[in-house]
């Protein structure tokens, strides 16, 4: 035995080698995707030609990633688009939308075979527009008159995000919104809220009435969304949001501490149970809306979708009439606005293989058949001039009135919603702090610019 | 006993496949972190701006990344001193061989094999004030002014995050059972002669004599705080406002997001690392003592 024990030694070390090796070497399969809506072809592994033309006998195959809308949204889209495209196939992978904000940029600057990817505006597209071609050309080629097809401000804005125009906005979003259950107003005989009064009185009769419902459920958690709620209390009295992040205007000051006091008079007025909503996170807060549980629900216009009917039943979502509103101005000189910008553009990424063909896919998805899909679901607002909803889907006189009222929001914000991610988480847990300790909203106030003046966070 | 050359080159392959992995994960890790600690950059890697020691700079002078530092300390020691009192005196207990013992172990036994994400989750939905299943029962029960704001009051949620170490014991006991093979039953059965009781049995003899289990647990659990993320991130996210913060989920939380300071990040990270590698110093020196003198002592 003793003699066998070196070459058995070399043997298991040879063969230690060999399954690192074969663990460790390129496999033919997918990664694993968290909705893959084609099955990518055996054709679609292999190098294509960039020029290459899709026809039946070289199917492309699209790998497109993004955070939104939903795979199950898209789904149909997809299909719409393969059925019309015979020699183009899409796989699709949606990511949460924090996860897509890191994933995304790191694939392309370590050259992921990615050929449609969404962008973020905000910080994204500077980061990553060494990595994205120029779309000009390529949307003149596929589509002349793309310019008069979707709204003149969002091409300027796109313009704006980067050197040159490196995606192209499939729509406008905008945030905060506050969503209704009309259910429950009805039930306490009170009406939709425009005032502050109005709102105020929801919650206390809630409170008198003893009721078992929350009054508005919001992500209290998610620091993110209270920065978003303070910046929507700010723009109901001026355009701060823009002159801080354009303009180099401080914090400090009394506009925004007065946007602070505001948000905390939310609170401390009741209106917003800090006890019931400090621990609920986005996910949460929308579950607790859509069982019934809460009277409000404060989201970005993302969540629209809950003004259908049919997307209601088919989402398991038990009221039977959603409004939309904007938050009521806290102050009495104030107007309810919202900040809004474009949002869920989608660019090409330079090593894509398949540039013409990527370009077909957002040629659809913005000034195609694919947005009015995507933007009859209400999961954004579409900027193709002169989209109209089919009428049909707005059943209630409060699913139309409020698409009325989202669409004035959109087209009238108090500021850009052209967000600095890393600075609201920050800025957020520092108004998180406020509701839960004594600072003041001046000493927030101070803080939050305190912080964004450490030079941690871009303003770009 | 001298070693030859041929069985200490036979040695060395064999610990080979394991050297190039720690060679391309670790080394070149920890090379990335520090080298990118001194650019302001972000997750695209292009444009990268040397900054020199400006990350570090901003990092130490942040309160908040000091603060999750002492965060990770406080877990560490609360999960220490859980593990060593509760831990201990239940793996004791259980040694006796009490009836039902081997069930109950596979039960404390459990939470330490499932997911820290799962127990996290499954605690932070528990433990939500309004539509939570612990203030539900509460309410249920009548004792309503127990009910309590277990994930947003400072305090009780940062209780609530240690509470999840009494769930964690599995561990642990195991190490306690593994040392308690090793001792001589004639100590114990001479302590049982000179009459005395299970808690002075446990007191005097037993928890001295697992000291080595105690090292163990003391080191491997602080060493553990600095890269335990999932039970406060899904619990908490590090609140209310920062309360709960680690420095695993302060990092994460400049990680996350688009156009965010990677040097930044790697500054942090590199100091935490720092401190990690101090901790395990101090634990290399004392295993080093105790193989130096050899035996249980």
């Amino acid at each position: 035995m003793e003699k066998f024990r070196k070459p058995l030694a070399l043997f298991s070390t040879i063969l230690a080698f060999s399954m690192l090796a074969s663990a460790c070497g390129k496999s033919n399969s997918n990664e694993p995707q968290s909705s893959a809506l084609s099955t990518p072809s055996a054709e679609s592994s292999a190098p294509a030609s960039a020029s290459a033309p899709a026809s039946n006998a070289d199917p492309v195959t699209l790998k497109f990633w993004t955070w939104h809308p939903s795979a199950d949204l898209y789904k149909s889209v997809i299909e719409k688009f393969e059925a019309s495209h015979p020699g183009i196939k899409v796989d699709l992978t949606v990511m949460e939308s924090k996860d897509f904000q890191t994933k995304m940029p790191l694939a392309l600057s370590t050259g992921e075979d990615l050929d449609v990817v969404g962008v973020q505006t905000g910080a994204m597209p500077k980061q990553i527009q060494a990595d994205l071609l120029p779309l000009e050309d390529l949307i003149s080629q596929t589509r002349p008159d793309w310019q008069s097809v979707i709204s003149e401000n969002s091409i300027s804005q796109a313009r704006s995000q980067a050197d040159g125009l490196k995606f192209l906005p499939m729509a406008s979003i905008g945030s905060m919104v506050m969503f209704y259950n009309k259910d429950i107003l009805d039930g306490l005989g009170l009406p939709a809220p425009k005032t502050y009064e109005q709102w105020k009185a929801v919650s206390d009769k809630l409170r008198e009435t003893k009721s078992d419902k929350l009054s508005v459920a919001v992500g209290g958690k998610d620091a993110w969304i209270m920065d978003e709620v303070a910046w929507t209390i700010a723009g109901q009295q001026s355009d701060l949001y823009n002159q801080w992040r354009y303009n180099g205007k401080k914090l400090d000051g009394p506009e925004y501490t007065q946007a602070a006091a505001g948000f905390l008079k939310v609170f401390a007025d009741g209106i917003i149970n800090k006890n019931d909503v400090m621990d609920m996170d986005y996910t949460s807060s929308r579950n607790a809306f859509t069982s019934g549980q809460a009277a409000f629900f404060i989201q970005g216009t993302w969540e629209a979708n809950l003004l259908l009917d049919s997307f209601r039943k088919g989402n398991q979502v038990n009221i039977n009439d959603v409004g939309l509103l904007p938050i009521p101005s806290v102050e009495p000189n104030g107007t309810p606005s919202i900040r809004s910008f474009i949002d869920l553009g989608l660019g090409i990424p330079a090593k894509s293989k398949h540039p013409k063909e990527a370009m077909q896919l957002i040629d659809y998805l913005i000034f195609g058949e694919g947005n009015d899909l995507l933007a009859s679901t209400f999961a954004f607002s579409t900027n193709k001039i002169g989209f109209v909803p089919d009428a049909s889907l707005l059943t209630t006189p409060t699913a139309q009135e409020s698409y009325k009222t989202l669409s004035d929001l959109l087209n009238h914000p108090s500021a850009d919603r052209n967000n600095n991610s890393p600075f609201s988480d920050v800025a957020g847990q520092l108004l998180q702090k406020m509701l839960i300790s004594k600072v003041t909203p001046e000493e927030t106030a101070k803080a939050i610019q305190k912080e964004f003046d450490t030079g941690k966070y871009p303003n770009e | 006993m001298r070693i030859k050359a041929r069985e200490h080159a036979t040695g060395y392959l064999f610990v080979a496949p394991l050297l190039v992995l720690f060679a391309v994960f670790l080394l070149y890790g920890f090379y990335f972190i520090v080298h990118a600690s001194f650019f302001n950059e972000t997750l695209s890697f292009r444009d990268a701006k040397y900054v020199g020691w400006d990350n570090y700079r901003m990092a130490i002078e942040d309160s908040r990344f000091l603060h999750s530092i002492v965060n990770n300390l406080a877990f560490a020691a609360a999960a220490i001193v859980i593990s060593v009192s509760i831990g201990c005196v239940v793996s004791v207990v259980l040694s006796i061989g009490i009836k039902g013992s081997k069930f109950l172990g596979a039960l404390f036994f459990i939470p330490s094999f499932m997911p820290l994400a799962l127990i996290a989750m499954v605690f932070s939905i528990m433990l939500e004030y309004r539509f939570g299943t612990l203030n539900g029962l509460f309410h249920g029960i009548g004792l309503d002014f127990m009910a309590q704001r277990w994930l947003s009051d400072p305090k009780l949620a940062y209780m609530s995050v240690i509470s999840i170490s009494v769930f964690l014991i599995g561990l642990p006991m195991m190490y306690y059972n593994a040392d308690m093979t090793t001792i001589d039953s004639s100590i114990l059965e001479a302590a049982v002669i000179d009459g005395a009781g299970l808690g002075r049995m446990m007191w005097n003899i037993l928890f001295p004599l697992l000291k080595n289990a105690h090292k163990t647990i003391i080191l491997s659990t602080l060493l553990g705080s600095f890269r335990e993320f999932e039970r406060v991130f899904l619990l908490t996210q590090g609140g209310p406002a920062g309360t709960t913060e680690n420095t695993s989920v302060y990092i994460y939380s400049f990680a996350r997001s688009a156009g965010a300071n990677i040097g930044f990040v790697c500054a942090t990270s590199a100091i935490v690392l720092l401190i990690a590698l101090s901790i395990s110093v101090v634990q290399l020196l004392a295993f080093r003592t105790k193989a130096g003198k050899g035996g249980r002592r």
